[in-house]
């Protein structure tokens, strides 16, 4: 039984070098903190980092029977570090399918990279920095808005206005009502919110 | 986007290879399965995991069942749910874990239930009969 425990991998190379080719018993995949970190990845995440660690990714020419896989996390915590699936499908490592992999993954990247431009504006967009913190825009419009719609429509004291001559007339002339202008900061929330909507689609992956 | 990240990955669960048939110009094509099931994890050099199938032949009650080996002090080995396997290797074992896993067309070691003693014997007399019968009847056609 050749095939009980040894898996044939190889890894193509570039500048017409034959092929590497490693009869493995054991895949041992180191668990990077990016994985163990977010705690949403699972075996397959850690497999491909190790078959597809290269630019050029490697592929399985024969399936063993039985495949043993060591998961041990770089930020030596114990455990595997992510999750461990009861089924595994392998079909992307297939030699069969190695085309199909090869773009997927290239696709897959370059959904990533937008995700993460999206990301990068969306904060851009939310965020006002002032003496070097950073504030959500939307908080802060929305704050304001409450705060304008109890005062609005209230009288206040203009302390600015010029007074007259006849200082009988007093406090009364100098008073005015505040504007109604919570509509125009309302339009700006909605189309903040328009704009962040638009970017934010990252947030369904 | 979300449904095509979720999807990107799906490839077949298997495969058909052609084999060649030694001094034939015919070859064989075979099925391989890509899928494999967790049948083991070891968690340190106390602590082992691993299944036995239950109804293998029924696929309607076909189930891995799961067993805790703990060497740690007294030998010890319970039964335990799959959950708490896959929740023990995530986050125990200080030097990793190692996992175990078998292709799921890979046969299995199936104890062969024979039938009853009076199901056998009827089988066999049936057997016979027809085995006489059939004689009987090549005779006939030999002498006409």
């Amino acid at each position: 039984m050749p095939h009980l425990f040894c898996a044939e991998i190889i890894q193509p190379t570039t500048n017409n070098q034959p092929d590497l080719k490693a009869d493995l018993t054991e895949i041992s995949s180191g668990v990077s903190r990016e994985l163990s970190d977010a705690g949403t990845y699972n075996i397959i995440d850690a497999l491909e980092g190790t078959i597809w660690w290269e630019s050029t990714p490697a592929y399985v020419k024969q399936f063993s029977d039985v495949l043993l896989i060591r998961l041990k996390r770089e930020d030596h915590e114990g455990g595997a570090g992510v999750e461990i699936l009861p089924k595994l499908p392998l079909g992307r490592f297939a030699f069969e399918f190695y085309d199909q992999a090869v773009e997927k993954i290239r696709e897959r990247n370059g959904i990533w990279d937008i995700l993460q431009k999206l990301r990068k504006r969306e904060i851009e967009l939310s965020s006002i920095q002032k003496s070097g913190t950073k504030y959500q825009a939307q908080e802060i419009l929305e704050a304001t808005l409450q705060y304008l719609g109890e005062i609005e429509g209230r009288k206040f004291i203009d302390h600015d206005a010029e007074d007259d001559d006849d200082s009988s007339r007093m406090d009364l002339d100098t008073e005015k009502v505040f504007p109604r202008i919570s509509g125009l900061l309302q339009t700006s929330i909605q189309s903040l919110n328009e704009e962040l909507e638009s970017s934010s689609i990252y947030d369904d992956c | 986007m979300e449904e095509r990240l979720r999807t990107m990955m799906d490839f077949p669960t298997s495969i058909t290879r052609q084999t060649p048939v030694e001094g034939a110009s015919t070859s064989i094509s075979t099925t391989i399965s890509l899928v494999y099931d967790l049948r083991g994890v070891v968690v340190d050099n106390n602590l082992f995991y691993f299944s036995q199938w239950e109804h293998i032949t029924n696929p309607y009650k076909r189930k891995l069942r799961w067993y805790k080996a703990d060497f740690s002090g007294i030998p010890d080995i319970t039964s335990v749910d799959e959950g708490d396997v896959l929740s023990v290797a995530r986050d125990r074992g200080s030097q990793g874990v190692l996992t175990i896993y078998i292709r799921d067309d890979v046969p299995e070691n199936v104890e062969k239930v024979l039938p009853p003693d009076y199901l056998r014997v009827a089988s066999h007399h049936t057997l016979t009969n027809f085995r006489n019968l059939s004689r009987k009847i090549m005779r006939s056609f030999k002498r006409s």
